[in-house]
């Protein structure tokens, strides 16, 4: 089994990973063969439609589902690759809450830590969006083939460059008539390799892979290119109306403080602000979502010299500025959501190859550099990245809901195909923006980590929870039923849930019974 | 048969007023029609004013559909009012204590979506008319601050009755930046505005956010009480601008424009309908239940918009001609109308004073028309004793409109009996005699007018199919309980009207009456000096309804509000 062991300081982890990493020899990647056009049509047009059974819903299910109407739902997946390393990841915090009646649950209040850094990288840019984030740490993916490169991050399945069972998360919520009724078309855009492999599906014993775009010059004319005005009839009445009605029912009960109110008023005042949030609540269950107003965006596009959707790495060359162009993707994807052309984002990093700095290998400048501080700070500039787009959204009132913003309404998930850079699966990344609407709690920091830490001669494997279970959670949240996915797995739920022993012990058996469920507090 | 019964019986009972015993005995308060009624002349002689600026407890009240109308025409002009004409079509009406006609101020779920609606049917509205847009925004076409405060600094005080306080201003600036283009955002913070709390409820908490029993109001909280009070509307621009100054906060300037408001049409209307509340004929008598043998030969049509264009021009000729009191209105034969049919029923052939057959207002024919061939005869006499008389006579109970009805008599034998005999048939089981015991004979005496209000010696009684059946003679004299302890016997109505016409009894009652209507709400000890200075200027040589009505709103009282 592995070798590669983090120690239980983590502040000492930089100097074992890198010993860990001296004993890696780990093939380059074989890159998953890019999808044809033709292989693209003859399989992207199957439409599931699954019904959503009520009667089989869950009581997150349903809270999830009954607010949907009134709110426009999200999902952004950022996976990338090989690996992160736990001990950069994440703060290394003492004095958590624990939850009672759950396994290995605690927990703090991002708020309560210091603003600044909190770990090697995350730091300063996070501090306006913590309230809307969550760090996850301990969730690891229940497999019995511990050790790989694994494509199946968004399915809840073990380490695959080709994985043969499950679905992604992002083309469930595509192909979801509930989640995106209009059947919006996904983005899935990437810097640089064609047939990245982190969309897929298995239907009938069938894979299928989903193409992604090529940098901002291809995505931006993907959704504006022929843009020039919103095609859908608007009808913002509805949503004025919830406007209008958050205001009275704010202001009819500011009046209930006023001193000089008699008890005949609080009685009237009472009847009036039970009758508004009486009309209140029809308009949010009446709420119907069309596409708002919108504008194409006014973006310079930074990747100038495109050679074509088919070329095999962009080059550094024809981009005027990597930070920029992400700036731009981001900018796209936020109006998109304003003009709901899309409900569903994957940014797929499968190599942050030349960036920024542009020279060198990624998957050996980033996997088998042996230089962990390297390896990281490539990393923790992509994260920095993510921080942006999920500011970006924060910065955006969501026109197509009854409130928030575009990031309140969405859920952004942030995770790598390893737990680290050694190719083993658990701790694995975990970091959400975004509370769906209100369904998912966010501005937490929470550890999953099962203790005792897991030790194997002074170094920690970070054992955990099964990782499927946050992605339940973010389906749940997002108004996903059940029954839709639950069949998109190994057959036992959704996702992969088997045995994984590790020194002897079944490390997942303390979830056998629960590990279809969402996790714990979140 | 059951139903026949039931058919006739409604001719006379129509307002299920058969009272029953036990609920009618002497100084109950009858709590349900939150009207304290036992009142009469002695009480009010016994009235102490120690204070004048003392008031009783008032609540906030919401907006009626009537002030919320005339508020939106004001504010637009009229012509906005067939626009959103299907919106306002969807507003409730409001519900409306019976006798008092307090309006329960608590909105309904289907008010508060009307609300929503007309705000933004108006707000369409408004910027749809290149003028309206002007009038209410100015030549404001940007979404920026100094655009929107042309807004905020002129239309909107309009709305609020006031000037907008800064976190107001910015709250609205903030609204202003929630539309996607600039229509809409003026859209949304005008609509905004139109169901604010602070436009649907008559705030009034003064200046201060203390926590005190009395306190005074703001110079715009007073404008905006007297314009309710007497308009049913928001003050006019002369009003405002005297809030706006603080000189309606001198009595003097606060008379002048009471009368002023009380002399606008709507004043005036504001007074007329205090009357036709008074006697219940808030109605157009239509007569479309009546057999046509019965309207045979007659000119119905308009005949009974006619009765209320004459009722409410006899009000304004005791009131604003005259400038009389209630010796007037009990006594007076005036009569404007020219309405052939009406002349006929008055037996006149020309407009003005005519023969004495018609003294006062218990004598016009709006009161005394019915909705049926048979007089409403308890009707009469329920509104008489409780609202000219002051005494308290609570509704039936179900259990005792079951045993009146099976004292009727059979609907084939009722043409053989005057409306009078079977009311008192009816009404003979004990339980009913303790209030009717005052009833019937009251309505007795208005026996004299058959059912338009037409002098008649006789009763005609017709059958289940209309047809005439026979002529019975009538008794209209009786003795009539005028106080709790005296009685009076009258030949018939014109001789009670003539009673009327000199009775403090009946002037203590009308005073209170005048105290509910304007103020909106029941007088209580506080309000001693309040309703004492509007018995004062009835109970006098020169007595004036108008100075009534004039008191009941403007005293030293209406500056400020008492919460508790």
């Amino acid at each position: 089994m592995s070798n590669i062991k983090k120690p239980n300081n983590k502040q000492n982890n930089k100097q074992n990973n890198k010993q860990n990493n001296k004993q890696n020899n780990q093939p380059n990647i074989q890159m998953p063969s890019q999808l044809n056009r033709r292989q693209f049509l003859s399989t992207s047009g199957a439409i599931l439609l699954l019904p959503s059974l009520v009667s089989l819903m869950s009581v997150d299910e349903a809270k999830a589902q009954a607010v949907i109407t009134g709110t426009v739902k999200r999902a952004i997946f950022t996976p990338t690759l090989y690996g992160v390393d736990p001990a950069y990841l994440y703060p290394d915090l003492t004095n958590l809450t624990t939850l009672s009646g759950a396994i290995h649950t605690s927990y703090t209040s991002l708020s309560s830590l210091p603003l600044g850094r909190i770990s090697k990288m995350i730091g300063p840019e996070f501090n306006s969006i913590r309230p809307k984030m969550n760090i996850i740490e301990g969730l690891g993916i229940a497999t019995d083939n511990f050790y790989g490169h694994n494509f199946g991050v968004l399915a809840g399945v073990g380490n695959d460059r080709e994985p043969t069972m499950g679905t992604t998360m992002d083309v469930l919520l595509e192909e979801s008539q509930v989640f995106n009724p209009n059947k919006k078309a996904a983005i899935r855009v990437t810097t640089n390799h064609t047939g990245i492999g982190f969309s897929f599906k298995n239907k009938n014993g069938v894979r299928t892979t989903f193409p992604y775009r090529y940098g901002d010059y291809y995505l931006f004319n993907s959704m504006f290119g022929n843009f020039t005005a919103n095609p859908v009839t608007i009808d913002r009445t509805n949503i004025n109306k919830k406007t209008l009605i958050d205001l009275v029912l704010r202001d009819i009960n500011t009046l209930k403080n006023h001193k000089r109110i008699s008890s005949g008023d609080v009685q009237l005042i009472n009847e009036y602000s039970n009758r508004v949030h009486e009309v209140q609540q029809r308009i949010i269950a009446n709420t119907v979502t069309v596409a708002p107003a919108c504008t194409k965006p006014n973006i310079v596009l930074q990747h100038t010299n495109p050679e074509g959707e088919g070329y095999h790495f962009m080059s550094s060359a024809n981009i005027k500025s990597v930070e920029k162009m992400y700036e731009n993707i981001f900018e796209t994807i936020a109006i998109s959501f304003v003009c709901d052309l899309t409900r569903v984002v994957v940014i797929g990093n499968e190599q942050v190859e030349d960036i920024p700095r542009g020279s060198g290998d990624a998957h050996n400048r980033l996997h088998h550099s042996g230089n962990m501080d390297q390896q990281m700070k490539d990393q923790a500039w992509f994260l920095t990245q993510v921080s942006k787009l999920a500011t970006r959204l924060n910065s955006q009132n969501d026109p197509m809901s009854t409130s928030g913003t575009l990031l309140d309404n969405s859920v952004i998930f942030y995770t790598n195909e390893h737990g680290n850079d050694g190719h083993h699966n658990v701790n694995m990344p975990a970091i959400t923006f975004g509370g769906a609407g209100g369904q998912m709690k966010t501005g937490y920091y929470m550890d999953y980590r099962q203790k005792p830490i897991w030790n194997n001669n002074g170094y920690s494997d970070d054992i955990g929870r099964p990782y499927k279970q946050l992605l339940i959670t973010m389906m749940d949240a997002l108004g996903l039923p059940r029954a839709s996915y639950m069949s998109e797995g190994d057959g036992n739920g959704f996702g992969e849930f088997k045995r994984f022993v590790h020194h002897g012990i079944d490390t997942y058996a303390p979830y056998a019974n629960e590990h279809n469920n969402k996790l714990p507090f979140l | 048969m059951q139903k026949n019964i039931y058919k006739f019986l409604s001719m006379f009972l129509a307002f299920g007023l058969i009272l029953t015993y036990q609920n009618c005995g002497e100084f109950t308060t009858n709590t349900e029609f939150g009207s304290v009624n036992n009142i009469g002349e002695e009480s009010f002689i016994s009235l102490q004013c120690s204070d004048p600026s003392n008031i009783g407890t008032s609540n906030l009240n919401r907006l009626s559909r009537a002030e919320y109308l005339n508020t939106i025409s004001d504010l637009f002009g009229s012509s906005i009012l067939t626009l959103i004409r299907n919106a306002t079509d969807l507003l409730p009406t409001d519900k409306f204590e019976s006798l008092t006609h307090f309006m329960d101020s608590k909105p309904s779920a289907s008010h508060i979506e009307s609300y929503l609606n007309l705000g933004l049917v108006i707000a369409d509205e408004v910027l749809k008319s290149a003028s309206l847009k002007t009038k209410v925004f100015g030549n404001c076409t940007t979404n920026n601050v100094a655009c929107t405060n042309i807004y905020l600094n002129s239309f909107a005080e309009k709305i609020f009755r006031r000037p907008l306080a800064a976190a107001e201003k910015t709250e609205a600036q903030s609204v202003f930046s929630k539309g996607t283009s600039t229509d809409e955002s003026l859209k949304l913070v005008l609509a905004y505005h139109l169901q604010s709390p602070a436009f649907l409820l008559k705030l009034e908490f003064g200046s201060a956010n203390t926590d005190q029993s009395i306190f005074d109001l703001t110079a715009y909280e007073v404008a905006t009480k007297i314009s309710y009070q007497i308009t049913e509307s928001t003050p006019d621009d002369l009003l405002y601008n005297l809030a706006k100054s603080g000189q309606i906060l001198d009595p003097t300037v606060l008379r002048t424009e009471i009368v002023r408001l009380f002399s606008t049409p709507r004043g005036k209307k504001t007074i007329q309908y205090m009357f036709r509340q008074l006697l219940e004929i808030t109605e157009v008598p239509s007569f479309t239940g009546f057999p046509a043998a019965v309207k045979s030969g007659k000119n119905i049509t308009g005949l009974g918009q006619a009765m209320v264009d004459d009722f409410e021009h006899f009000i304004n000729d005791v009131v604003w001609d005259k400038k009389a009191g209630t010796k007037e209105l009990f006594s007076s034969n005036q009569s404007s109308t020219q309405h052939s049919e009406l002349l006929k029923i008055y037996q006149r052939s020309v407009a003005g004073v005519g023969p004495s057959n018609r003294l006062g207002l218990i004598n016009k024919a709006l009161f005394l028309s019915s909705t049926s061939e048979r007089t409403d005869l308890i009707k009469r006499g329920v509104v008489v004793q409780r609202n000219l008389l002051c005494k308290s006579l609570p509704s039936p109970s179900k259990i005792d409109l079951s045993d009146r009805n099976n004292e009727a008599i059979p609907a084939p034998e009722q043409p053989n009996f005057t409306t009078l005999e079977l009311v008192a048939h009816q009404t003979k089981p004990s339980a009913c005699m303790g209030c009717h015991s005052s009833i019937n004979p009251t309505g007795a005496v208005f026996e004299l007018f058959g059912p338009f209000g037409e002098i008649r010696s006789k009763e005609s009684t017709f059958d289940l199919t209309g047809s005439f059946v026979k002529s019975i003679d009538l008794r209209t004299k009786s003795d009539v309980p005028v106080t709790y302890q005296t009685n009076q016997t009258f030949s018939n109505s014109l001789d009670m009207a003539e009673y009327f016409a000199e009775s403090k009894h009946v002037k203590a009652c009308l005073s209170q009456k005048v105290f509910e209507y304007m103020q909106k709400r029941n007088a209580d000890s506080a309000d001693d000096c309040h309703k004492l200075k509007i018995f004062d200027e009835l109970n006098t040589e020169n007595e004036s309804l108008l100075e009534a009505f004039v008191s009941s709103v403007g005293n030293s009282a209406v500056y400020k509000r008492r919460k508790d």
